[in-house]
């Protein structure tokens, strides 16, 4: 259930008094309000790209891509040096979305920075749009044996654990999981991140980047007061440093002491240029079309489906409220 | 003429109405509340209104759900059959005078007293694709290699994995239900029947199996219901996938509500439910208590 059913029921406390929520910057405030009011805190937006083991790279003697063919030739000299180039573990759900997170950017929004809006207007679909070409990419993975065996049968842990390891060179992923890739790796110095390049033009390359996990106050809580207190103290800068440091996202107000994960440098360009869109599903109407996405990706790694069909069924499911 | 009612007056009333108003707190009022529910458009938070039948033609036309109705009886006709052909082997096995017998019972019967969702995971790692791991490794050291599967990960498996997972895990204890049934077949029956030049499947055909009737009754009963309602080793091994191949009725109503929020829908699913299974197993009950005997 998304923010806005929850706030629309008179769920959440409006916090749209406090300090913090005037320094939201204007392309993210749909994340954390409704209607103009502000009903959610988040320390600032995690971003999809490629959390890769740097030692393989350098066995493999490739360096992170910055176009799509580019990225093709890289996978390719990673499987040629015996490694799996992208670890993938689809059979943890919310895992299957991500690649097609991280391409969409580059084949739809980049087109269409709008599609969005065209989508809830009725004026666009996935099975006509460059999702079309986002899922033939996926899938172009899968046939030229990118990823391991069996993705449907692999977790989110030992994907993290491959690429940890160094038995797999990448994987495509969240930033919000660094962590975990980190406990995981046998060295933390080992992982680096960079953008995945989906498009044949490097000046074509957009990112997803978007708030992944937010804090509200019940409006019912015997203790609100309490509560809103609490969500103040974390609008603060110094906290939100700290929270943005914990989970690796990049804090939505900066000030001389925010410390910026390393790990994405490489990021921050595309933020700062608007060429980073939200997660998609932020602005899907209904709860059903993400779990949709993950099953039609599974069916698709599964052989289960075809891309018109898989879209289709988006398509349906989009438009059932 | 005593009233019907005072009979509630009467002392064995007093002492049962403590229980009786816990379960009507906990049991009838949410049952009853969760049908009220199944003609409303709640969605969990904020305010419903009636919808009449609308859940129910929904339910007839949506595809996920006919997929899973599917997979539930699949899944129940497998676990029934597997669960308690197994289970009766085993207590055949076990009622045997081997001395290692007690302790045999007791390792058959372990898994059922473990968590469901710890027996899930378990498997998980059984099932790990990998090819030098659990299931896998299993199969490669013993020169079956070309049969390693992606168990949990192939659309065309996962149904039958976790089919498998349930049986393991519930094999032993069907396995009790057929041994408490083998106990009350009195020696002298045998012994007759051995006079008579009976053989030994003769025996078990003709002396064994019709008086373990009442024990099939329960096993079949309690592993159709089981079979039926199986929600949390799907939620925990494959969680429905991939894709929709081992979803269940269970968890297609379980992600109606807690996914969804469509409360309203879900209750639906949820009573219709309950009334199938309640309508099988009166069918049940009906066809086995008719070939049960009796010893007079």
């Amino acid at each position: 259930m998304s923010m806005v059913q929850i706030s629309d029921a008179n769920l959440l406390a409006d916090l749209s008094d406090q300090a913090w929520t005037q320094k939201i910057p204007e392309n993210f405030r749909n994340a954390y309000q409704n209607k103009g009011r502000t009903f959610i805190y988040s320390a600032g937006s995690s971003v999809i790209g490629a959390i890769y083991n740097k030692k393989v790279f350098t066995e493999a003697g490739v360096a992170p891509p910055t176009t799509w063919p580019e990225f093709l030739a890289v996978c390719e000299k990673i499987k040629q040096a015996g490694k799996v180039p992208i670890a993938l573990g689809a059979q943890t759900q919310w895992v299957t979305q991500l690649i097609t997170y991280a391409l969409v950017p580059s084949t739809v929004y980049v087109k269409d920075p709008d599609f969005d809006q065209q989508m809830a207007a009725g004026k666009a679909s996935f099975a006509d749009s460059g999702w079309v070409q986002a899922l033939e990419m996926y899938l172009d993975l899968q046939k030229r044996g990118y990823f391991n065996d069996d993705p449907n049968g692999t977790t989110f842990e030992q994907q993290t654990s491959m690429v940890g390891t160094g038995k797999a060179a990448m994987a495509i992923q969240v930033s919000a999981v660094l962590p975990d890739f980190r406990k995981a790796a046998d060295n933390e110095d080992d992982l680096s991140m960079f953008v995945v390049p989906g498009a044949d033009n490097a000046a074509d390359v957009w990112i997803p980047a978007g708030i992944v996990v937010g804090v509200g106050v019940s409006a019912r809580s015997k203790k609100l007061a309490d509560a809103k207190k609490f969500i103040e103290f974390l609008g603060e800068q110094k906290n939100i440093n700290a929270w943005s440091e914990a989970v690796a996202c990049v804090p939505f107000v900066r000030d001389s002491s925010s410390r910026i994960d390393p790990l994405l440098e490489p990021f921050l360009p595309y933020m700062e240029n608007n060429k980073a869109v939200p997660f998609m599903d932020q602005a899907w109407p209904n709860a059903e079309v993400q779990p949709a996405h993950f099953a039609v990706v599974q069916e698709l790694l599964g052989g289960k489906t075809t891309i018109p069909e898989a879209l289709e069924k988006l398509d349906d499911t989009y438009r059932k409220s | 003429m005593r009233g019907r009612t005072s009979r509630f007056l009467l002392p064995p009333w007093w002492f049962a109405a403590p229980a009786l108003l816990v379960y009507a707190v906990v049991v009838l009022y949410p049952s009853g509340a969760g049908v009220v529910y199944a003609f409303t458009d709640w969605t969990g938070i904020g305010d419903w209104s009636f919808v009449g039948f609308d859940n129910f033609t929904k339910l007839w036309s949506d595809d996920a759900a006919r997929g899973s109705l599917i997979n539930t009886l699949l899944l129940t006709v497998a676990i029934v059959v597997v669960q308690n052909g197994m289970g009766l082997l085993l207590a055949l096995g076990v009622h045997a005078r081997i001395r290692s017998r007690s302790l045999l019972r007791v390792i058959f019967f372990a898994p059922a007293v473990v968590s469901p969702v710890m027996v899930a995971f378990l498997w998980k790692y059984v099932y790990n694709p990998d090819p030098g791991e659990g299931l896998n490794g299993l199969l490669g050291a013993v020169g079956l290699g070309s049969w390693r599967q992606d168990w949990l990960g192939d659309p065309d498996l996962a149904l039958w994995s976790v089919a498998f997972m349930v049986v393991w895990q519930f094999a032993g204890y069907s396995m009790v239900i057929f041994l408490a049934g083998l106990e009350s077949v009195p020696d002298n029956l045998h012994e007759a029947a051995m006079i008579d030049g009976a053989g030994r499947w003769q025996r078990f055909r003709h002396v064994t199996w019709p008086l373990l009737a009442p024990a099939v009754t329960v096993n079949v009963m309690l592993s159709t219901i089981g079979g039926l309602k199986l929600f949390d080793q799907v939620y925990a091994a494959t969680n429905g996938g991939p894709g929709y191949a081992s979803e269940t009725l269970s968890t297609v109503l379980y992600k109606q509500a807690f996914v969804y929020g469509n409360y309203g829908y879900s209750t639906a699913i949820a009573l219709v439910l309950a009334l199938f299974v309640a309508a099988v197993s009166l069918v049940q009950v009906h066809f086995l208590r008719g070939r049960e005997v009796t010893i007079t």
